[in-house]
């Protein structure tokens, strides 16, 4: 079984993220900050990451937690997706830069996330 | 020899027989054909010709010698060439025949031999005799028109030639020509024609030179006899020359001496009168004619003299009786009639005729050429005397003139120099009179000038009343009378012997004692412009010279008068041309001045540029603008029309006129002290046109300080972007879930409900979203928010509302303090709260992390109720806090910055402001954020803050207040208070004795904030020194209790201090708090 990491503050959107992928057959694993998403990362070695990007509660930004897992050796060949409100060209540069592999933009629809992530996961 | 074979006549053919028969004679030269008598003849001739006395005699005899031998000859002598009046072909020698022994028709035919052309005629006139010629009866022949140029040439042929070669082959046939008396001295010509032999020559070469000896002989006696004669008379002459006679005297020596020398008859001298017209006998020995009164008087016409005068020489005329001309006008007079001959030498000087000397006599044919010559001599003595005597009396004259024209044109340039020095007319005219009397006398003269048609009398002289001649002139109209018409015609002065006798000249009244006058016409730019007067009181007084000086005088004082004239004109013409330059000037100046004016104080920076953009010129708005000083931009030829903002203005001229735009841009730039600006550069291409040309000249730039527009319209579309974003959220979860429901069947009805209520929700916040982006849209285009305002209870109001957040937000726990008893609030509920406290529970809740505890509380303070909510989130700086109210939104838009606090902050603000409240924050960075903010109270009682450090005291006044139903704030010092007084006590009852500031410092402080300083003052004081009283008035309070006072006082004094304020001016009814627009304090 594949294992999803949702990062994202508003809990209604992680319920969304949830909701949309129980289709599947993944285990979600839930973080509202980036210090916890950190921490579960590498706690849990997930396959995927769905990361929000901006989260005003925590030091990190999203694009610092996708840094840091990217660098990870250990979780470097982690997916990561950016799931944000912001989809500015500058967002997705600095997306790219930091190693994204994927980038959605809010409003998104499920499913169009869900056929996303059974891309990018399973065969 | 066969050249000389010629074809002979038969009588020469005769004679050459004879001759050669008898040629062994004395003389070989001989020719042979000669016979013996001819020789003989010939011989006597020759021996005759030795006794001769005259060259005439010589020709004479020599003529009719060869005659007897058989030849024509005659003689010629060349006069000197004159040309004939009236004759086209100007010249034409005369000749005289001096010697001919011809028959009349062999004459013809010798002398067309001789001139080779056929004679026309020739004129003979009678009245002459040719000098000489005894045996010539044909008179003196005139050879005119043909011939006379041939015969010059003869003349010239012989002076060139010598003898060997004088025969000449003329016409059809020979003659011979020789020149008399030598060929060195041709006055004559001996010419033989007829029958002449080539043999003959030597004959006649001997016989030329026999005859130059004898005429040169002849000649000489005869000259030295002549000589003789005339230097005897001449010595006369002379002696009586040098005694200094008078002419007459002179030439009645003349005539006298010369009669008596001629022994003619009478002698007489007439001299040509001054029109060379007339003789006038001068002097004459016959008494008859010499007594008489009048002078004979004979024209130069018709009358001998003329001839004489006329063709220059001397004529002797040898029968007058013949002569016409002689008796023509004096016919009738018996004593002329007795002359039969008479000699006319012509007086001639230099070429100039004075007269004629003549003697005349009874006898016909009494004089000889010989008397001419020595005639024509003395002639020429008398006429140099004549004219030493003319030229001296002339000279005389002359002199007399000249000394006068001196005098003249001395006074003419003094009055010339006056004229042009000075420009008083008057005086000017005065003087020329003043000049004009010493060269022309007069009893009286004026100038009058034409003025406006009519003749003034300007100057006037030796009037004895002017004024009264004056006005008279002027009655008059001089301007019409014959006399000025005639002048003003003529532009030539008038002279009248006698005015008595002139009916054209009109006499004013006053001058009737003129009789002689000069009227002169004062001329100036070719027109008439007045008359000079000149008069005297006996007639004839002036002449044709008087009037001519008296123009010249007139000419100097019209020139006088044109000057004044000018003067004044080009005055005037300076004066004007003066106003119109300084009022051009002066107008100019205004002009200048205002544009001036208009671009100094202009608020726009405007800049002129030369064509490639440098600077030329700039007003201090620019100076403002750029932060650079035009002098200096200037000497570095700062360039401020770049090609890079305007590359149209940089492209080819042609173009650029052929469309004269105005060039926008907006340009960013930055000061030296590195703030940042932006304008809107409007830049317009200054043409000069010059006919068709067009040429730029300048550039003139305005900017506008777009600066804070671009920042605001920089904030505006972050705004969007924020706002936009925004709603992105609660979009999220709508779109989301609904797309959920739509597509999955695997939802459980409690997931499905629980969707639905996600989606209801989020579309309620996307609406309060939406609306608060109206209502700032709003706020920041200036409209007030409209308020629906009612009582409310705070307490219950927002124990409702924490209800319900409650049960929203289980994550947090909501605390509710409110006072009890707490006034009615005056407010918008639905404002209240969907807005205001949506907003700041949504920020409490967002920033604290869950499980934390939001507090709220309300209490009353002076006049509103206070509503604080403070959570334990993350808090915020200084600067956030900051940057929360002074930009409605963030300036930056970094991940980790406040989101979405900016928009809902800014609609709290307003509402609460529009309420008449304030809001302000206080955070600490982890440990939490306190929001206040205050409402108007719905009933709000009369507050009184008590500034009092000591604590009885206090409660005291406050207790006293209560009694009066008088609600109070406290505070305990100077610092407290101030803060205090922002809640808008409706009095403050003042210590002066206070910690830290001081009272007085205080109420200075209150006076001088414009938010507290209508608030009234009672100032309260242990102290009561009049100093202080004063001093308190002075700073604005508006009563002062002095301690220990009872509470009857406190209240009674309070009450009227308020009740004064209510009673103000400004109206009787308080009103809530206005904002002033200020942003809230940060406090803490």
């Amino acid at each position: 079984m594949k294992k999803i990491l949702i990062v994202d503050d508003q809990p209604e959107v992680r319920e969304l993220v949830e909701v949309t992928l129980s289709i599947g057959d993944y285990q979600i694993i839930q973080a509202s900050s980036g210090d916890e998403a950190l921490a579960l990362a590498r706690a849990e070695h997930p396959d995927l990451v769905l990361l929000d990007v901006m989260m005003p509660n925590s030091s990190l930004d999203g694009f610092e937690v996708c840094r840091r897992i990217k660098s990870d050796p250990v979780l470097r060949n982690t997916v990561v997706i950016m799931v944000t409100a912001r989809g500015q060209k500058q967002d997705l540069q600095m997306g790219k830069a930091a190693g994204a592999d994927g980038y959605f933009t809010k409003p998104f629809s499920p499913l169009e996330l869900m056929s996303k992530v059974e891309e990018v996961l399973g065969e | 020899m066969p050249d000389e074979t010629v074809e002979l006549h038969s009588k020469s053919m005769r004679h050459r027989a004879a001759g050669e028969a008898t040629s062994h004679l004395s003389n070989p030269l001989l020719p042979a054909r000669w016979g013996n008598a001819p020789q003989q003849k010939l011989l006597n001739a020759l021996i005759k010709l030795l006794k001769v006395h005259s060259s005439q005699d010589a020709y004479s005899i020599l003529c009719h010698t060869l005659a007897k031998t058989g030849y024509i000859s005659f003689v010629v002598a060349l006069e000197a060439q004159l040309p004939t009046s009236g004759s086209p072909s100007a010249e034409t020698a005369s000749c005289v025949f001096v010697a001919a022994a011809v028959p009349r028709r062999s004459l013809l035919r010798c002398i067309t031999r001789a001139i080779g052309r056929p004679i026309v005629g020739y004129r003979a006139p009678l009245h002459c005799l040719p000098l000489g010629a005894e045996t010539f009866s044909l008179g003196e022949a005139r050879l005119t028109e043909l011939g006379s140029d041939n015969l010059l040439k003869l003349f010239s042929l012989t002076r060139e030639h010598i003898p060997p070669r004088s025969v000449r082959q003329m016409g059809a046939g020979q003659c011979l020509t020789m020149p008399l008396p030598s060929p060195e001295t041709p006055t004559a010509l001996l010419v033989i024609g007829d029958d002449l032999y080539p043999s003959d020559l030597p004959f006649f070469r001997w016989l030329m030179r026999y005859l130059y000896v004898v005429t040169s002989t002849t000649h000489l006696v005869a000259m030295e006899r002549r000589r003789h004669a005339e230097a005897e008379l001449l010595s006369t002459l002379a002696m009586a020359i040098n005694s200094t006679r008078g002419l007459y005297d002179l030439l009645d020596l003349v005539v006298h001496r010369i009669r008596d020398l001629y022994q003619a008859t009478a002698c007489s001298v007439s001299l040509l009168d001054a029109t060379g017209g007339n003789f006038v006998l001068e002097a004459t020995t016959d008494p008859s004619l010499h007594t008489r009164e009048e002078r004979i008087v004979f024209p130069a016409q018709h009358s001998v003299a003329g001839h004489a005068i006329r063709e220059r020489r001397t004529l002797i005329c040898n029968d007058l009786r013949r002569v016409p001309e002689y008796y023509g006008r004096l016919a009738h007079r018996a004593d002329v009639e007795q002359f039969r001959s008479m000699i006319t030498a012509p007086l001639i000087v230099e070429d100039k005729p004075l007269g004629v000397i003549q003697l005349l006599s009874t006898q016909a044919n009494a004089f000889s050429s010989t008397n001419a010559e020595t005639l024509t001599t003395v002639a020429g003595m008398v006429a140099s005397a004549v004219a030493r005597a003319h030229s001296y009396e002339h000279a005389l004259a002359l002199a007399i003139s000249e000394r006068r024209q001196r005098e003249i044109a001395e006074r003419l340039r003094r009055v010339a120099l006056w004229v042009n020095a000075s420009l008083d007319l008057d005086v000017v005219l005065n003087r020329i009179l003043e000049q004009l009397a010493e060269v022309v006398p007069y009893d009286s003269a004026s100038i009058l000038l034409l003025t406006d048609g009519r003749m003034e009398m300007r100057a006037g002289r030796g009037f004895a009343d002017p004024d009264a001649i004056k006005e008279n002139s002027c009655r008059i109209n001089l301007q019409d009378s014959e006399l000025f018409r005639e002048m003003s015609h003529t532009r030539l002065p008038i002279v009248l012997d006698d005015v008595w006798e002139d009916k054209r000249f009109i006499l004013v009244p006053g001058s009737e004692q003129i009789r002689s006058w000069i009227g002169v016409p004062l001329i100036a730019q070719d027109q008439v412009i007045g008359m000079l007067s000149v008069d005297r009181y006996e007639p004839g007084a002036y002449n044709a010279e008087d009037a001519q000086t008296a123009l010249h005088f007139a000419m100097q004082a019209a020139i006088a008068i044109e000057n004044a004239r000018l003067h004044h004109m080009v005055q005037m013409r300076a004066e004007e041309l003066g106003m119109h330059v300084s009022a051009r000037t002066a107008e100019l100046n205004r002009v200048h001045e205002r544009m001036r004016a208009v671009l100094e104080q202009a608020g726009e920076a405007i800049v002129l540029t030369a064509p490639d953009g440098v600077i030329e010129y700039a007003n201090p708005a620019w100076e403002r603008l750029t932060g650079l000083r035009v002098e200096e931009a200037v000497r570095n030829q700062l360039r401020v029309v770049s090609p890079e903002h305007f590359p149209e203005l940089f492209m080819d001229r042609e173009t650029l006129a052929q469309r004269p735009h105005v060039y926008r841009r907006a340009i960013s730039d930055h000061r030296q002290d590195g703030s940042g600006y932006t304008v809107e550069a409007t830049v317009s291409p200054v043409f000069v046109t010059s006919g068709e040309q067009s040429e730029l000249v300048n550039l003139v730039v305005v900017y506008r300080d777009i600066t804070e527009r671009t920042e605001l319209e920089r904030q505006k579309n972050l705004f969007i972007s924020t706002a936009a974003h925004q709603l992105r959220t609660p979009l999220t979860s709508i779109l989301g879930f609904s797309e959920l429901l739509l597509t999955r069947s695997d939802l459980s009805p409690e997931q499905q409900q629980r969707y639905l209520n996600y989606i209801h929700e989020r579309a309620q916040l996307m609406c309060e979203l939406v609306q608060d982006l109206f209502d700032v849209a709003r706020f920041e285009a200036g409209a007030r928010l409209e308020l629906h305002l009612e009582p409310l209870d705070i307490g219950t109001l927002l124990d409702n509302v924490l209800l319900d957040w409650q049960e929203r937000s289980p994550d947090y726990r909501f605390i509710l303090e409110t006072t009890p008893g707490c006034p009615l609030v005056y407010v918008d509920r639905a404002r209240l709260v969907n807005q205001v406290l949506y907003h700041l529970l949504s920020n409490a809740t967002q920033y604290s992390p869950p499980g934390s505890t939001v507090k709220i509380a309300a209490k009353p303070v002076g006049k509103y109720v206070e509503v604080i909510i403070a959570d334990t989130g993350v808090g915020m700086t200084a600067d956030q806090v900051r940057n929360l109210f002074t930009k409605f939104w963030r300036a930056d838009d970094s991940p980790t910055a406040v989101e979405g606090s900016g928009l809902g902050l800014v609609v709290v603000k307003h509402i609460v402001e529009q309420h008449g409240g304030r809001i302000w924050i206080d955070s600490t960075p982890g440990k939490g954020t306190v929001v206040h903010f205050t409402l108007p109270q719905a009933e709000p009682s009369t507050v009184v803050l008590i500034v009092e450090d000591e604590e009885t005291m206090r409660e005291f006044e406050q207790d006293v207040l209560h009694t009066a139903h008088i609600d109070s704030l406290l505070a305990n010092d100077g610092e407290e208070a101030l803060r205090m007084a922002v809640y808008q006590p409706d009095l403050v009852l003042l210590d002066l004795m206070l910690p830290g500031i001081s009272g007085l410092e205080v109420l200075k402080a209150l006076k001088e904030d414009p938010a507290t300083t209508s608030i009234p003052v009672l100032v309260v004081s242990a102290l009561s020194s009049w100093q202080i009283i004063e001093e308190v008035h002075r700073l604005g309070a508006v009563d002062f209790l002095v301690k220990p006072f009872s509470p009857a006082e406190l209240i009674g004094r309070v009450r009227k201090a308020l009740w004064r304020q209510r009673h103000t001016l400004h109206g009787s009814v308080e009103q809530p708090f206005i904002s002033d627009g200020r942003s809230c304090e940060v406090m803490g």
